[in-house]
């Protein structure tokens, strides 16, 4: 679903990320973690087209984001890590405007938003200004609105920053569920023990390099992901 | 004290994005940039001259033996009208009151720190106008030192003034809007309200500079204070008064405001989920509008000036037309000349703040919802031009419009100084545009940063200042070459050239600009955010 081959993104002569690689399969959720400044909002943000690389190529679903970056974001959704969108809007008129731009069917995009509203606690709140929500109901309607469209690869930064312990252990579920259904999740988080948890496989970056990669399983082993994680940080 | 200090670095710092420029790891964006400062600082000397001889001369023509009062009158009022509409954004409800709020700093601290940014500013416009002046007024009459001394002196209380109304007023609306739904339409018309009072009261007072002298309340101390050293002092105690009022009362009631303005209503109405399917480019002008209309500021320092001259245009029509039109042809100005200069009104109108010079600083840290999503740059570049021309040439054909009514021009005259008000629109928004590409500024603490700080507004307003001087030197050529032929039909035949050679050339600029726009924009776009 979304391969990364040796992706190199420069600010200036400061090198943020050189030559990086890594594959996540169909089906897949893919915990990619890493200490402040490592790199990871920087692969993050390449993948999703907020910025451009230097070099290398991302593939999604089949499709080059270079040649294709349009095709490429149909197939994806952005969860960032602080959820600034348009406080000038409703969060009803929010969810419209990106169901209009992924060309969402209005029963579809109905039946979604009030499934996901619901399960994030957020209905009666829909009609109100974003301008009046906090960070938690923010992030909430960014994930809502990233659901919305059944994408295909769903990319999230530090998504359980600010989710309330209801709306945390309902985003894990959903997680899980799209990923039965064949979707694919690429997500960064410092919550390790949730890391352990939830995904399959497991790549480590510092200094702009995955440091190591592979099934969490195989990565772990008999000790913990924080354990060798600390371990690879030295 | 220290925690003030400390205030004043970082506000002064972030003021047009001086600590970025510092900072840069790329030297050549630090020197570009201190370049540009400097020519926009020589490049607004230049401008505060050529505009205090223009209004010493026609003061001059109306009979008033000094001009100074106007000039303060008109620039107090610019200062009063900045602070009053910029103040919710300014004041309250900032990015970083809570992390303020949470500080050991006195309130009083926060509130003087927040002003003086202002203040500053102010102070900046007004000497720069008031030397410019006194040099230009030089020339026609001897000025003594104590005249010049006292001016400068006045120079730097009269803003308090303007900042201590301005504080109140837009105070007081922004708080009576606070809690409605439909705030930002609220502030828009009471702004509306002000303003166009003023002019309405300096347009039908009879003599406009004798009107706008008057407004200014502290006028006639001022005029005496520039001669008398205690009359200077009264004006000076009395204007620190006012701004020392305001400022205890703002401090007094800074957080019970702030708080008052964050709680926002809950909508009673229950969630309606059944939207109207739309278009990705309906959608997306959709959102455009609902920004626009959004955000008071940016309304007021866009599409506000154009409706303000339709409303003068206006007035003009239908109050004072026939006396204007009669007090024209008593001092020997045709109709004909006045269209001769209608290019270089529709550039100042329309080329001074195009919608699009904010649009992309606008979207701020939530640029992302578009960079992510399956939208090109070139249908978001598309969708912001669409707004603005919507609001331009709508305004730029009501205007030559009222204006050909006004001077009972001929059918096909009539067409051509719509069209002329139309290209000028499309080019400025096409220019607009470029240059917040080129100048993005997305990080900020207020929107007001963003709408009236940025780069791309400033350079904005130069192109106008400098394209309108242009134009107006080409129409009063055209005006004399319509002198030379001499014959009624000449002087049309001339004056219909001139408007289509200047329609022409922003067509095609405008067509050269959007190429570039469209095919480059965003590969340009991406390489100045970082």
């Amino acid at each position: 679903m979304l391969e990364i081959k040796n992706l190199t993104k420069k600010y200036g002569d400061f090198v943020a990320v050189s030559d990086l690689s890594l594959t996540v399969k169909d089906g897949e959720i893919y915990g990619f973690i890493g200490h402040n400044g490592a790199g990871k909002s920087t692969v993050i943000k390449a993948i999703v087209g907020a910025h451009r690389f230097d070099s290398g190529e991302i593939i999604i679903n089949g499709n080059s984001l270079k040649d294709k970056p349009i095709e490429c974001k149909k197939d994806m959704a952005y969860v960032p890590d602080n959820p600034d969108i348009y406080d000038y809007l409703t969060g009803i008129q929010y969810l419209n405007f990106i169901g209009d731009i992924y060309a969402v069917p209005l029963e579809e995009r109905d039946k979604k938003v009030k499934e996901y509203a619901d399960k994030f606690e957020i209905a009666d709140k829909l009609s109100d200004l974003i301008s009046s929500y906090s960070h938690g109901m923010k992030q909430k309607l960014v994930l809502i609105s990233a659901l919305m469209h059944s994408p295909k690869l769903l990319i999230l930064d530090e998504p359980f920053v600010g989710l309330d312990p209801v709306a945390s252990h309902s985003l894990k579920e959903i997680m899980r569920d799209m990923c039965n259904e064949g979707s694919s999740i690429f997500f960064s988080t410092h919550i390790l023990e949730v890391a352990e948890k939830l995904c399959d496989r497991v790549g480590i970056i510092k200094g702009g390099k995955i440091v190591t990669e592979g099934a969490m399983k195989d990565i772990v082993g008999d000790e913990s992901l924080e354990s060798i994680f600390l371990e690879l940080q030295k | 004290m220290k925690g003030f200090l400390a205030l004043l670095k970082a506000n002064g710092l972030s003021l047009l994005g001086i600590n970025q420029r510092l900072h840069s790891k790329n030297k050549s964006s630090v020197y570009g940039g201190a370049t540009l400062s400097a020519v926009i600082t020589l490049f607004c000397c230049a401008m505060a001259y050529v505009y205090a001889l223009m209004i010493i001369d026609m003061t001059a023509m109306s009979g008033i033996v000094n001009p100074f009062p106007v000039l303060t009158g008109f620039i107090v009022f610019i200062s009063f009208f900045l602070s009053f509409y910029s103040v919710g954004a300014m004041l309250f409800g900032t990015k970083d009151y809570d992390q303020l709020a949470s500080m050991p700093i006195k309130t009083p601290y926060i509130v003087i720190s927040k002003i003086l940014a202002t203040y500053l500013l102010d102070i900046a416009i007004n000497v720069v106008f008031m030397v410019a002046s006194l040099i230009a007024y030089s020339k026609i009459s001897p000025i003594s030192a104590l005249f010049i001394i006292d001016l400068l002196i006045m120079s730097l209380f009269a803003p308090m003034f303007s900042i201590a109304f301005g504080i109140l007023i837009g105070t007081v609306i922004n708080m009576i809007s606070a809690r409605l739904r439909r705030k930002t339409l609220v502030q828009i018309i009471a702004f509306t309200v002000v303003f166009g009072a003023y002019f309405v009261v300096a347009i039908v007072g009879g003599n406009i500079f004798v009107s706008i002298s008057k407004l200014f309340f502290l006028s006639p101390i001022f005029e005496k204070g520039l001669t008398n050293v205690l009359y200077m002092l009264l004006f000076n105690v009395i204007c620190v008064a006012m701004f020392l009022a305001i400022v205890f009362l703002t401090c007094i009631f800074y957080h019970p405001i702030n708080s008052f303005m964050k709680v926002q209503i809950s909508s009673k109405k229950k969630t309606k989920y059944h939207g109207e399917e739309q278009s990705c480019f309906s959608s997306l002008i959709k959102k455009e509008f609902k920004c626009l209309f959004g955000n008071s500021i940016y309304f007021m320092n866009t599409i506000f000036f154009p409706i303000l001259f339709l409303i003068i245009g206006g007035i003009m029509l239908f109050v004072v037309g026939e006396d204007l039109t009669v007090g024209l042809t008593e001092i020997g100005i045709s109709k004909w000349q006045l269209v001769a200069f209608m290019p270089a009104m529709f550039i100042f109108m329309f080329m001074t703040a195009p919608v699009t010079a904010p649009s992309i600083s606008i979207e701020g840290n939530s640029l992302w919802v578009l960079t992510t999503s399956p939208v090109s740059g070139k249908t978001v570049f598309k969708v912001k031009l669409t707004v603005h021309n919507i609001c331009y040439c709508t305004a730029a054909v009501l205007f030559a419009l009222l204006f050909s009514l006004f001077l009972s021009l001929p059918f096909y005259m009539s067409l051509l100084l719509i069209l002329t008000a139309i290209a000028i629109s499309l080019f400025s928004g096409v220019l607009g545009l470029l240059f917040n590409i080129l100048f993005p500024k997305l990080n900020w603490t207020n929107k007001t940063q963003a709408i009236k700080q940025g780069m791309a507004v400033f350079l904005c307003v130069i192109v106008s200042f400098v394209l309108s001087g242009i134009t107006a030197f080409s129409g009063y050529k055209t005006f004399v070459a319509t002198a030379f032929f001499g014959i009624a039909t000449s002087l049309e035949l001339i004056n219909s050239l001139y408007l289509i050679i200047i329609s022409l050339v922003f067509l095609i600029a405008t067509a050269i600009l959007y190429n570039y726009i469209v095919n480059k924009g965003e590969d340009l776009l991406f390489t100045r955010i970082k």
